[in-house]
């Protein structure tokens, strides 16, 4: 296995009409929306932040440096635009509050609110952070629980999304410690795991979890989620 | 594409993104030789709970992608590694490694020929 992936191509090397490698649009000199500007943003952050990581785990190999240092010259191109769009944009009084952005138009009518996401494997909160943000959620992530607990109390978010099997305390754990503490308001404890047993619901459930979802979880699962436990928040 | 992953299903799951799902693909291709590297250290340590971690990642990165032969495989391995039934580890890890890089050269060919949906 690693004999065969070490002699495979570089581990990211995008198609030349991907989205990561697609050349930057040309200059309007019409004003964007700001809804229009946060969305081409997203494309250029996230493709900057892939490469930030693939850094960390390739950076013995020159080659793949190579290839991430070009495609982050070229975001850095994308972000330039889209600078020059926000300051064109910062003299117009119409301008639209940011959550109105946020919000995918296919999915509205969700609130926004404030999430907190645990997991120790970054690829799982990269994806559901970028699902949660489309459905206009306000996302923060800790690697570990011990990372959530220090920022649960100035976050305060309504939503605690976590893992279980994490190294150092579990997520049973951190529910338990967050039923303990003394919040103004506790938020609304959901469990994503990749054990799906009735027995491991259970668990979840007995250790203070409202709620329980088996991975992987999708973009419907998660709205479906916010919907139904916005109205238990509310009642 | 294949039965190797399930692109029409886990593209739905990533909200109809194309550019979530390379990101992830990508993610895939850059975690999985060093959480493999924990498997086949773990195995020749004996560490029973590490090992039984890394392979229950890799069941949930390869899950995003509907692979059913990799999410079987590393359940597999997480499943020995939690019953400390370490007489079939050696066949189940080297599964677990050719359903990987079965799965990573599939989506590799997906991006390499352009394909976006």
């Amino acid at each position: 296995m690693q004999a065969s992936m070490a002699n495979r191509e570089p581990p990211f090397e995008p198609a030349a009409n991907s989205r990561v490698n697609a050349l930057p649009a040309p200059p309007s000199t019409e004003k964007k929306p700001l809804a229009k500007i946060v969305h081409e943003l997203r494309n250029p952050l996230s493709a900057f932040t892939t490469a930030l990581h693939l850094l960390t785990t390739q950076s013995e190999k020159p080659d793949v440096v190579r290839q991430l240092a070009g495609m982050m010259t070229q975001q850095l191109d994308r972000f330039a635009q889209i600078v020059e769009d926000l300051a064109a944009l910062s003299a117009d009084a119409q301008a639209q509050p940011y959550q109105n952005a946020a919000v995918d138009p296919l999915r509205p009518g969700l609130p926004a609110m404030k999430i907190l996401l645990v997991d120790d494997n970054q690829s799982a909160t990269h994806m559901m952070s970028r699902l949660l943000e489309k459905l206009g959620q306000q996302v923060r992530t800790a690697a570990s629980a011990a990372e959530a607990l220090e920022i649960l109390p100035a976050f305060a978010p309504e939503f605690v999304i976590s893992d279980i099997a994490m190294p150092g305390m579990s997520g049973y754990d951190l529910a338990r410690r967050i039923r303990e503490l003394a919040l103004p308001k506790r938020p609304y404890l959901v469990a994503i795991t990749g054990y799906g047993q009735e027995s491991d619901r259970q668990e979840a459930l007995a250790a203070g979890f409202d709620q329980h979802l088996t991975k992987p979880v999708g973009v419907a699962t998660l709205e479906e989620l916010l919907r139904t436990s916005t109205c238990s928040l509310a009642s | 594409m294949s039965a190797i992953y399930d692109y029409t299903g886990s593209l739905h799951r990533m909200g109809d993104d194309p550019g979530l799902f390379e990101e992830m693909a990508g993610l895939l291709r850059a975690d999985a030789p060093a959480l493999l590297d924990a498997v086949q250290t773990a195995h020749q340590q004996g560490d029973a709970p590490r090992l039984e971690r890394a392979s229950h990642t890799l069941k949930g990165l390869a899950a995003n992608f509907g692979a059913s032969r990799a999410v079987s495989a590393a359940a597999e391995v997480e499943r020995l590694a939690k019953h400390r039934q370490s007489s079939g580890l050696p066949a189940a890890i080297r599964e677990l490694e050719e359903a990987l890089d079965e799965l990573i050269a599939a989506l590799a060919d997906r991006f390499h020929a352009g394909i976006h949906g």
